[in-house]
């Protein structure tokens, strides 16, 4: 039997807590996470009627994910005049956490969100969200082999930052 | 980490599981015979153990709630935080619409409380003219606000 079509209520309600964290995670704080959260769910509503029963939340981080790339094109756009001397600074460096967290994840964050957006996008959706490499590449429209370079050179800045 | 011919972001594929069998064959060769590429494999699997350790991070309070609470069926987002919701009728065409409702309701109410009843067809009693004379100086705007005056006349909340 084919899965059902969720409606919009019921992604909010059962997947509203997954998409935070994916928000989170890419944004860095709690006050853009909630913005992309809002926006994924009112396209999620919008493209409800043309989603095809599989993997959902595949599908909601898609959707998240493009909302953020979405804003930090509009941010860029704005920034070019407003902070011309850190033109790729995008939403990263996240700002201090909103609520306190340990100290190792914090700085974890604080180094994921310094990664250039594209790198940050594939190591979430790689080792936060759980997508296999051609998930991230059909989802980014990118070839498998860039997928894998930005997620390898994602994490070996990170290491950096860490080290 | 150069020397050969494989790239170093199959390290991350290979921890990944995500290389060809021919390219993880390639990697172990490589791994077994090179000490900076098995110093590279450590640092990279340490980045993504970190990553995935990171603890699943919860909403605010009442977040979710917040954006689904009481619209069943064609729940609506709250307002992006930054954004301001441009009213939909501008003040002045809000104060327009209720004196016009205020003058419509007036009349109604003198023409269905005259104790002469109707008069003959085709006559209103009392005239219109002397009704929106009398309601012009008896129910000024500017001291008696249009929406006491009918409030049923106008929508039961007028959009900010």
């Amino acid at each position: 039997m084919a899965d059902a079509v969720p409606t919009w209520e019921e992604i909010a309600r059962d997947h509203g807590r997954f998409l935070y964290n994916v928000a989170y995670r890419l944004a860095g704080n709690d006050a853009d996470a909630q913005d992309l959260v809002q926006e994924a769910l009112v396209r999620v509503r919008r493209g409800l009627e043309s989603y095809t029963p599989g993997s959902l939340e595949g599908w909601l981080a898609r959707i998240v994910t493009n909302v953020f790339l979405d804003e930090v094109r509009r941010r860029r756009r704005r920034a070019t005049v407003a902070l011309p001397e850190t033109p790729d600074a995008v939403l990263p460096p996240a700002p201090p956490a909103d609520a306190p967290g340990d100290d190792l994840s914090d700085e974890v964050q604080r180094a994921l969100g310094a990664l250039p957006e594209d790198f940050r996008v594939a190591v979430v959706l790689c080792d936060v969200v759980g997508l296999s490499y051609e998930e991230i590449a059909a989802q980014q429209r990118v070839p498998v082999g860039t997928v894998r370079s930005r997620i390898h050179r994602g994490r070996r800045l990170l290491r950096e930052a860490l080290a | 980490m150069t020397g050969g011919p494989l790239p170093d972001d199959l390290l991350s594929a290979y921890l990944d599981g995500e290389c060809t069998p021919a390219e993880r064959a390639a990697v172990e060769a490589r791994l077994a015979a090179d000490a900076r590429w098995r110093e590279e494999l450590e640092a990279v699997r340490s980045a993504r153990d970190a990553l995935r350790r990171l603890p699943f991070r919860e909403p605010p309070a009442g977040f979710l709630a917040d954006l689904t609470r009481g619209t069943p069926g064609a729940a609506a987002p709250r307002p992006r935080r930054a954004a301001r919701v441009a009213p939909s009728r501008p003040p002045a065409a809000r104060t327009a619409l209720a004196a016009v409702a205020a003058v419509a309701a007036t009349i109604v109410a003198v023409v269905a409380a005259a104790p002469d009843g109707p008069g003959p067809e085709g006559e209103v009693r009392p005239a219109i003219a002397h009704l929106s004379r009398t309601h012009a100086a008896t129910a000024g705007l500017e001291v008696e606000p249009a929406h006491l005056v009918a409030p049923a006349a106008v929508p039961a909340e007028l959009p900010r």
